[in-house]
């Protein structure tokens, strides 16, 4: 059953004070009856009978212990909740008020007390009013120091609060034996300064009333002031006037008991006291404090408010309303200089077109807004312009905005008043530009990264595109085995490789190398693609497909592009090559263990009018054999660069072939990667690599697809 | 690495010979074009590209050439190529220039071969 009283739950609290408050008062009224009969119509004293007073004492205490019942309850509730300014004001509010209210009713309220005795009923009504007033409002004090030293206690501070509630008890006992022996009354009088002293040296802990604003504390001064005149008052009262309603009210009600109320004002004066002095020497550093809170929640709001916002305008603007509130200008603007030394103002509060002109046409001014790199406050505009009267701007803030180490613009921020800043705004507007700054390249760098990633998925269609348009599977040439691949340099190339079927029906493979690399030869490489396409099935062989070409592109490329392209066909029956090249790299041709190279003359596509490129442009024929390899490759593969910019050429890969053996078509490119790979050593590739590889006679093989290299593998009987 | 460079000199004939050393590929390529450029702004028709300590050509490097080579046909100029190394003379064979531009041994045989302007 104690535990449960010591930490009721909030039911159980909310039962518990109701039955307080019903108990406390049915005793108020039956007191108030057994007075009334007992002195008014009874005419006695109200000590003249030992059981009466038994009986009127033994309800006063009950009334009282339902009082601190109630106030224990209420302060309990509490626990939870931190001492605030709120807290604070609200419980000095609550007791000042009540205090001054009772001690106006004990003035006002008319009272017939003869001897001790109240003569008429509305004098026992309005004193039992009294008496319970005073001691609502005393334990309902003692219950919120009590609450408040909990709440900011120290090592000491249980020690104290036993002290003080054995002094309270000491100073009754002492008040009681006051009527037997004098010496008593002046024990108890110490007792309670004793008290007032314990009380003092148990508040502490009151610095955090300097983290208030300045106006929170002026009020506070007020509220203590008259917490304090109230407390003193009661305390006075009942300690020195016992003539007072209020006095005598109490004294009917317990005997002895005006003590206790007084004691326990005179130790609520003495915290309010001391409240007051703390707030008034917390006060002249309260602009300080302000400022510096202020400051750093305006930091914390700048840092949040830059992680929310990507888009450099919108920062801009709610930086420049921020830093217009925080630094009380009349207006505020933000100007960005271009490459090309015009200004443009993009965030503007209460500002007109002309000002931000005005300002720049004074030299000195402009060199400043557009030069300086920390922020700089002129107080006096009218001293450097001279009076203008249609320009409102008197003092101003500039601070400079940095964007990857570059002046990329100014705040500025006026006010229509001379000295209208402080030096504290200029230091807190350095703290803001040196945000500002890091928030604008943190949204550069975000916008890079958005358009990094929108280049890259274009980028990744691209590749998706442009391998789409080199051929899945190899047509069906008869006894001819076919391999390639193309790896570009970047995501996109301008290489390209094809199988084509000429007019003659004779199946052919043609590479091309578009000069330059990324998109602009990628683009090139899909016209290419769809000029072969169409001219392919009117040409009777590679030269004339060359010429076709050539034709077709000639003048609606750039000047300084060109196209390198070789084309092949294939007699099947007579087992021979027809070849044309257009200023392509040589066709290697393994034959048994010799390594031929075959260059006819021609020009790159795309350079030279088609009179002088056909009659340029020749074309060879030569026969194969069974296991012949026949391999057409791009710069790329014989360009490949080591570390050292050391080619590999075309050496390496001609040894490799001549000792190859019998072997397929893929074979030949794995082991030309293989070559590449080796020479390369982890450097980057610098030119797109492709090849074609033809055995005649050449063993089935199976597709392989792999993610960076795009190999096409196609196979013939 | 090979720094690329390219200087022009003009002489008494009023041909100027751009002198090119190091590597000419996509990124150096710019570089000469804003060259010729400026030379051929400067007036220069006649004009000798000079490849004696150029170590590498690419196909990027290859299309200044084309760039300027019409319009200054069309004025009576000419851009003439000479002393080049075998290895860049074979990158020039293969794609056909021979065709398109006057390659010869030595500068001085380039010079010669301009016409004099008296004549």
């Amino acid at each position: 059953m104690t535990s449960t009283f010591l930490s009721p739950t909030d039911q159980q609290k909310r039962t518990l004070t109701t039955i307080f408050v019903i108990t406390g008062i049915v005793l108020l009224v039956a007191r108030m009856v057994v007075v009334t009969f007992w002195a008014v119509y009874g005419g006695h004293t109200l000590t003249d009978t030992f059981m009466v007073e038994v009986l009127l004492t033994v309800a006063s205490d009950l009334i009282l212990v339902c009082v601190i019942g109630v106030v224990f309850l209420t302060y309990t509730k509490r626990t939870g909740k931190e001492v605030s300014y709120e807290v604070l004001a609200g419980a000095l509010t609550t007791y000042a008020i009540s205090a001054l209210a009772l001690l106006l009713l004990g003035a006002l309220l008319p009272s017939d007390v003869v001897e001790g005795v109240p003569t008429n009923i509305t004098t026992v009504v309005t004193s039992h009013i009294l008496a319970l007033g005073t001691f609502i409002v005393s334990i309902g004090l003692a219950g919120f120091l009590a609450w408040f030293m909990q709440m900011r206690r120290h090592e000491r501070t249980g020690r104290y609060l036993i002290l003080l509630m054995i002094i309270l008890f000491g100073v009754w006992l002492l008040s009681a034996l006051g009527s037997v022996a004098s010496v008593f009354s002046g024990l108890s009088i110490t007792l309670v300064v004793i008290g007032s002293i314990v009380m003092l040296m148990s508040i502490k802990r009151l610095n955090w009333l300097a983290t208030l604003t300045m106006d929170k504390k002026i009020r506070l001064l007020w509220l203590t002031t008259c917490a304090a005149f109230a407390a003193g008052l009661l305390a006075s009262w009942h300690a020195f006037n016992g003539d007072a309603f209020v006095t005598q009210s109490a004294a009917m009600f317990v005997r002895s008991g005006a003590i206790l109320p007084g004691a326990i004002n005179l130790f609520g004066f003495v915290f309010f006291a001391r409240l007051f002095f703390a707030v008034l020497a917390s006060l002249p550093n309260s602009g300080i404090v302000d400022r510096r809170s202020s400051e750093v929640e305006s930091l914390a709001h700048l840092t949040r408010m830059m992680a929310e916002t990507a888009d450099v305008d919108t920062l801009l603007s709610s930086v420049t309303q921020f830093a217009l509130q925080v630094c009380r200008a009349h207006g505020a603007w933000c100007e960005l200089y271009d490459d090309d030394g015009s200004i443009r103002v993009v965030a503007s509060k209460n500002v007109h077109a002309d000002y931000v002109r005005v300002l720049h046409r004074d030299r000195a001014l402009h060199r400043m807004f557009m030069d300086n790199a920390r922020p700089a406050l002129i107080d006096s505009l009218p001293d450097i312009l001279g009076a203008d009267a249609t320009l409102p701007i008197r003092s101003v803030i500039t601070v400079p905005l940095i964007r990857e180490h570059r002046r990329t613009g100014t705040l500025v921020m006026f006010s229509t008043i001379e000295y209208g800043f402080e030096a504290d705004d200029l230091r807190l507007l350095t703290a803001f530009g040196d945000t500002i700054s890091i928030a604008l390249d943190q949204t550069r760098l975000m916008e890079m990264a958005i358009e990094k990633e929108r280049l890259q998925k274009e980028f990744d269609v691209a590749r998706r595109i442009q391998s789409s348009l080199l051929p899945i599977s190899a047509p069906d040439i008869p006894s001819l085995g076919l391999a390639a691949i193309t790896i570009p340099a970047e995501e996109i190339g301008g290489d390209y490789y094809d199988y084509v079927r000429f007019a003659n029906g004779r199946p052919g493979v043609i590479i091309a190398d578009v000069s330059g690399k990324g998109i602009p030869a990628a683009l090139y490489m899909a016209t290419l693609k769809g000029v072969v396409l169409a001219e392919m099935r009117s040409s009777n062989g590679p030269a004339d497909l060359l010429r076709r070409v050539n034709a077709a592109l000639m003048g609606s490329m750039e000047k300084q592009t060109y196209i390198t392209m070789t084309a092949v066909d294939y007699d099947v029956a007579t087992m021979t090559m027809r070849m044309a090249r257009a200023g392509h790299t040589p066709l290697l041709l393994r034959s048994g263990s010799t390594i031929r190279t075959y260059t006819p003359k021609g020009i790159a596509i795309g350079l030279v009018a088609p009179a002088t490129f056909d009659r340029v442009t020749e074309e060879i024929e030569f026969p194969v054999e069974s296991h012949d390899i026949i391999m057409l490759t791009t710069d790329g593969v014989n360009e490949r660069r080591d570390a050292a910019l050391g080619e590999i050429g075309i050496e390496p890969v001609c040894e490799m072939l001549a000792n190859i053996g019998t072997t397929t078509a893929s074979t030949v490119i794995t082991k030309t990667l293989e070559l590449l790979h080796m020479h390369g050593n982890g450097t980057d590739q610098h030119d797109d690599i492709t090849i074609v590889s033809m055995v005649v006679n050449g063993v089935a093989e199976t597709t392989v697809d792999d993610e960076r290299i795009r190999p096409i593998y196609g196979v013939l009987s | 690495m090979n720094q690329f460079t390219a200087l022009t000199q003009q002489d008494e004939r009023g041909i100027c010979c751009i002198d090119l050393a190091g590597y000419l590929d996509a990124h150096t390529a710019t570089e000469l074009e804003s060259i010729m450029s400026a030379a051929i702004t400067n007036g220069c028709r006649r004009i000798v590209v000079n490849f004696a300590d150029l170590e590498y050509i690419s196909s990027a490097g290859l299309g200044v050439f084309m760039v300027f080579i019409e319009s200054i046909r069309s004025d009576g100029g000419d851009i003439k190529l000479a002393a080049m190394k075998p290895k860049v003379f074979t990158v020039f064979d293969l794609l056909g220039f021979p065709v398109l531009f006057e390659i010869y041994p030595t500068v001085e045989e380039a010079k010669q071969a301009f016409p004099s302007l008296e004549a």
